[in-house]
């Protein structure tokens, strides 16, 4: 008895170990967009990918999601927190600033699956952690040879494509062949190291090495659901500005602003897709 | 019938305007026989422009359509497989594309994970983004992490301050010998070094006392956890100057386990490097016995230049430490023996600048030092949130022997024996209770013997100064604190017990010198002291007054008159973090201070084959003031650190050296006058991360200025010593094929004696390493040192020194290089240098051409 369950546990093991794809190569991209106030902020991801999948995230997330995934590194993780963010004032007191710890500030993960062909989305729009699909066709591109860029040493060719309300161009190198690029950005004959959208939206490569990491699935899939893109968005833009009221309505009493240079409280600026938005078509009617 | 066909014409003409190629077709894996997905189909036209494209789906196939396929190509790429690429000129479709497996070679730039992060209060470097491929042990690699700084003894220092503690995985294994890590680990072991600022060790007086030092602690990959790690290195070779064979091997064996540490190491070498430095305890505090060296004589070294070109040696050290957790404590044991054999010869031109005129002696030294030392140290300790407990024993023998040969104005032979020997106990205990209350038991018990014996040979004469000198100090304290809101305040009360005899006997002194050639005498004190302390540490500001009262009772046992006194020494330091990024303080302190004992020697003693020394009969007491204030910045994400630190004290004596000559001799005595000296000093770092060349920069300065009273030949003389220097260094990997660490240091120095300035005299040294790695497996170093050495005004020494290595690497885990260093095979180094009183010039020997061929090996 006990040697057929742990034959069957061996075997359950073997059969997650060969699910588990090994990436080929791992991109990093620094990825350029407006906030509020204008300023543009860098945010550092990566994207792991072999021939068959590819995974888009931030280390830091991903890191953060796989240490949650289990009860013992939950409780690992509030033990980092509370090292980090906690202070102990000498009176007894504690106070905990977040800003000082690993905590997960970027929501989106993308998994690329040519024999599928789709891609999924995973995300939090307002309140809700929610996931999405779509074809990987639905990107169709204009390549323009006579325009070419050199990004990390590899020679690359322009692709102009209208995608979700922005015009991207995008520079793929066939030396990579790989259908992959960053965020959503796909489908080309060769990978993508550099895209640029108008209104400061941009995507480059900052380094690109083999590796066999593990394309792991998604951590805490149960915890998304399925949505609506447009929807989603549409949502998530309402939450970001009306956060205070929504928050007073579920009975609390919070007042949110913002500092500015001068150290004066103003106003928190209100988000408007059309500018800060990747995807801005859910604004377009 | 015309209207008909013209209507199939038209139809025809029609069809074939709008017919298309159907592209189709299915990629394989030639060897499986399996669909392969993924692969990028491209159709290119025949000027090589790409006319439609597509990804192979889950069962390998693709579809394209295109106008006409006449002159095009289909290229079918996949990464680990050979590109395809098929003429579709005269091919039926669907096409059947057999892939074969292939390498696509990448042109790698490293991904970086941030190179430096920050989380709270630690600061994390990512070890891998700093090393470079010539990097061997992790202290290579630490000296290139803004912000961190090695000295050239190996000393730790974070954002100006020595660091407090060094941990490997959490433990504390070495205690301050942490250079036996630095220089061991390999760096390819190390995952990441963590920075704790503030760190505090003793978990009882967290949040209660203040630190302002950080500890590093090396978090080590998985592969090197829970097993032993080994490398050992075996080199041999050839050396032209000093004649002869040379060797350099190292035996290194670490373990770190969860309930148990270890590492061992065994070094040997004959090629310059001074081992025992490697074992040095860079937390030791001064002893209590406080026994100082009379005779001193020692081999001529040369300064400025480093040591690896002017160290004739012959070094071995073995060092094992070992940590066993148990329960909730931890105990200790560090066992380290070194041996040093080292060979110098010089020729030296010395002036003794005097009111009547200069006055020269020249003379050529030659002299071989032995030296063993082993020493062992105990440590049971036990550091939780309510209780700590320490008990440390160590002990501690030295033998050095030093033979000194002199021919000249004053030819003689010199052979010195200078053994030590020491045995003490630390004993700490701390206990928390009801959260804020905190009782300190503290005990120090210290036995020390340092006999010195001094044998002179001259053409004429034979002398030997025998020093016997021992001593036992003692130090018992208990200490109560409570904390409330913030408000820490302690009193500490205590006895110390200090009991040192001397005797020194010269049987034999030059006709020239008066005075007595014999001391036989006590320096013996017993003290009570009160130190209370009041600290207050609210959010991001902590205050220290610290405020010692100490009544102590000298006896001299009759060779001077008994003495009590009264000592009281406050001091006060401010620091203030306003945020993450800064961080500033202030510290002052005045006080008041008993002379050194060792100055007490009414009779003669011979500290070297010229020079001899009187101490006072008479006890003094002096005062001392200082104040600095430090400067640290840091912003992690851009890898920006910065640190400055200024220093002004003042210091009166009421006694002051006084040089005599008689004939060729010097005596040094200690005379009633007041003599003020005063030293400002100011340093600054800014250390910068190039992420662009994965590497760094770090620029550095410093100003000293040092000014003292003594007197000469009955004539009171005033000199000011001012030096300032500046030095930066860049490291970096600009292409995957090359790195490059660059420094380069400038300083200057001027003595002013009696408001006479001398002339500047600066010295500059640049290093310059290439390393050049054309292929995975190889590599090759080539490193160039210039030195450029003021003599005299505009009167330049310029020295350059270049060497050059190879190395072949078989696999991650053995490796072979063939070395060749100081290729120019340079033999001598010339140099001038003042002191207080005295121009020194001097020819010295280095180290000449070597080849070393070695092989390493690693687990």
């Amino acid at each position: 008895m006990n040697r057929s369950i742990s034959f069957v546990f061996v075997s359950a093991v073997t059969i997650i170990g060969l699910a588990q794809n090994k990436a080929d190569i791992i991109v990093s991209y620094n990825c350029n967009t407006p906030d509020k106030q204008g300023k543009a902020v860098t945010t550092k991801m990566s994207l792991l990918a072999s021939a068959t999948e590819a995974k888009y995230f931030n280390d830091l997330s991903l890191w953060v999601d796989s240490l949650k995934s289990t009860p013992d590194g939950k409780a690992q993780y509030m033990e980092i927190l509370k090292n980090t963010c906690m202070t102990v004032e000498p009176d007894g007191s504690t106070s905990w600033d977040l800003r000082k710890g690993p905590t997960k500030k970027t929501y989106i993960y993308v998994f690329t699956a040519p024999a599928e062909e789709t891609l999924t989305v995973y995300g939090k729009y307002g309140e809700d952690l929610g996931y999405y699909t779509e074809p990987i066709a639905e990107i169709e591109w204009d390549i323009n040879e006579d325009s070419t860029a050199t990004v990390l040493g590899y020679e690359c060719l322009m692709a102009e494509s209208d995608y979700h309300g922005r015009h991207w161009k995008t520079w793929f190198t066939p030396e990579i062949p790989m259908p992959f690029g960053p965020w959503k950005l796909r489908g080309l004959p060769g990978l993508i190291l550099k895209a640029e959208a108008d209104g400061g939206f941009s995507f480059e490569a900052t380094g690109l090495e083999h590796t066999d990491r593990i394309i792991s699935p998604m951590y805490l899939r149960e915890d998304y659901t399925k949505v609506d893109r447009k929807k989603a968005l549409e949502n998530a833009e309402y939450y970001v500005n009306n956060t205070e009221s929504i928050l007073n309505a579920q009975g609390q009493n919070v007042k949110i602003y913002t500092i500015d240079d001068d150290g004066n409280e103003i106003e928190v600026p209100k988000y408007d897709g059309l500018k800060h938005s990747l995807e801005p078509d859910y604004k377009m009617k | 019938m015309k209207a008909f066909v013209a209507y199939i014409l038209c139809l025809f003409v029609m069809v074939s305007a709008v017919a298309q190629v159907n592209v189709t077709g299915t990629v394989i894996d030639k060897e499986s026989n399996e669909p392969l997905t993924g692969a990028s189909v491209i159709v290119k036209g025949a000027d090589g422009k790409i006319k439609k494209y597509a990804t192979s789906k889950a069962d390998g196939g693709f579809t394209m359509t295109l106008p006409s396929v006449t002159g095009c190509r289909l290229e079918v790429a996949l990464m680990s497989f050979a590109k395809k690429s098929v003429a579709l000129d005269s091919v039926s479709f669907p096409l059947t594309v057999y892939m074969e497996p292939g390498a696509i070679q990448l042109k790698e730039v490293a991904v970086k994970a941030d190179r430096i992060r920050e989380q709270g209060d630690t600061i994390t470097y990512n070890v891998g983004s700093f090393a470079q491929e010539q990097d061997r042990s992790i202290g290579d690699v630490l000296q290139r992490m803004p912000g961190i700084n090695v000295e050239k003894s190996g000393k730790i220092q974070y954002q100006g301050e020595d660091i407090n503690k060094f941990y490997i995985e959490g433990s504390d294994l070495l205690g301050g010998k942490y250079g036996i890590a630095t220089n061991g680990i390999n760096h390819e072991d190390v995952g990441a070094v963590e920075v704790m600022e503030n760190h505090q060790p003793m978990q009882v007086l967290s949040g209660i006392s203040f630190s302002d030092k950080a500890a590093i602690n090396l978090k080590l990959k998985n592969k090197a956890k829970a097993t032993w790690t080994f490398h050992g290195d075996a080199g041999g070779g050839y050396s032209w100057q000093p004649q002869g064979a040379i060797w350099d091997g190292e035996l290194f064996a670490m373990a770190v386990m969860p309930n148990f540490q270890n590492i061992t190491t065994f070094k040997t070498n004959n090629i310059g490097e001074d081992l025992s430095a490697q074992a040095t305890d860079f937390f030791a505090s001064r002893r209590g016995t406080e026994l100082e060296r009379y005779v001193s004589v020692s081999l001529p070294g040369v300064p400025g230049l480093s040591q690896r070109r002017t160290l004739f040696n012959r070094s071995a050290l073995v060092s094992t430490n070992s940590l066993w957790k148990f329960g909730r404590g931890e105990f200790k044991a560090q066992i380290d023996y070194s041996f040093n054999r080292i060979t110098a010869d010089a020729a030296n031109i010395t002036t003794y600048f005097l009111n009547d005129g200069d006055r020269v002696v020249t003379e050529n030294r030659s002299g071989t030092d032995r030296s063993h030392s082993l020493s062992g140290k105990f440590i049971y300790e036990l550091n939780q949130k309510t209780a700590f407990i320490n008990n440390t024993l160590k002990a501690n023998i030295d033998w050095d022997n030093l033979y000194l040969g002199v021919t000249g104005s004053l030819a003689n032979e010199q052979s010195v024996s200078l053994p030590d020997y020491y045995i003490g106990n630390d004993f700490k205990l701390i206990k928390r209770f009801r959260e804020k209350h905190l009782v300190t038991f503290r005990s120090t018990l210290e036995w020390e013997s340092l006999p010195q014996t001094l044998y002179v040979r001259t053409e004429d004469n034979y002398m030997r100064q025998h020093i016997g000198n021992h001593a036992f100090y003692t130090n018992e304290s208990a200490a109560y604190a409570f904390s409330l809101k913030g408000i820490t305040v302690s009193l500490e009360g205590g006895i110390e017990g200090y009991l040192r005899g001397l005797n020194t006997q010269l049987p034999d002194m030059p006709a020239e010198i008066p005075g007595l050639t014999e001391n036989v005498l006590n320096t013996d004190y017993f003290t009570v002291y009160v130190t209370p302390k009041f600290e207050y540490w609210m959010k991001r500001v902590n205050l220290v007054l610290n405020a010692p009262l100490s009544f102590a009772a000298y006896h001299f046992d009759k060779a001077i008159a008994n003495r009590s006194e009264t000592y009281f020494s406050p001091s006060l330091s401010i620091n203030w973090k306003p945020n993450n990024r800064f961080s500033i303080g202030l510290h002052g302190g005045t006080g008041r201070s008993p002379m050194d004992l060792s100055l007490i020697q009414p009779g003669v003693v011979m500290t070297d084959y010229r020079s001899f020394r009187r101490g006072t009969d008479n006890f003094y007491n002096s005062t001392s003031q200082n104040v600095s204030a430090n400067f640290s910045y840091k912003h992690t994400r851009r890898g920006l650190f910065a640190n400055a630190f200024v220093m002004q004290s003042w210091s009166h004596n009421p006694y002051t050296v006084a040089q005599q000559l008689y004939g060729d001799y010097v005596v040094y005595s200690y005379t009633s006058a007041k003599s003020n000296g005063q030293m400002f000093m100011a340093n600054g770092n800014v250390g910068k991360t190039l992420d662009f060349i994965r590497g760094s920069v770090n620029v550095n300065g410093g100003f000293n200025r040092y000014e003292s009273h003594l007197i000469s030949e009955n004539e009171a003389v005033s000199s000011v010593t001012t030096s300032w220097s500046v030095g930066g260094k860049i490291n970096g990997t600009p292409v995957r094929w090359l790195s490059f660490d660059y420094r380069i240091g400038f300083s200057s120095n001027r003595l002013t004696m009696n408001s006479v300035k001398s002339s500047w005299l600066g010295s500059m040294e640049n290093t310059l390493l290439f390393n050049i790695m054309p292929h995975k497996k190889w590599e090759w170093h080539i490193r160039g040192e210039h030195y450029r050495n003021e003599l005299t005004v505009d009167n330049f020494k310029n020295m350059f020194l270049l060497d050059t290595k190879v190395i072949f690497k078989f696999n991650k885990r053995l490796e072979l290089s063939a070395g060749l260093s100081n290729i120019f095979n340079q033999r001598t180094y010339n140099y001038k240098s003042y002191n207080q009183l005295t121009s020194f010039e001097s020819q010295r020997w280095l180290r000449g051409r070597e080849v070393l061929i070695s092989i390493s090996v690693r687990k």
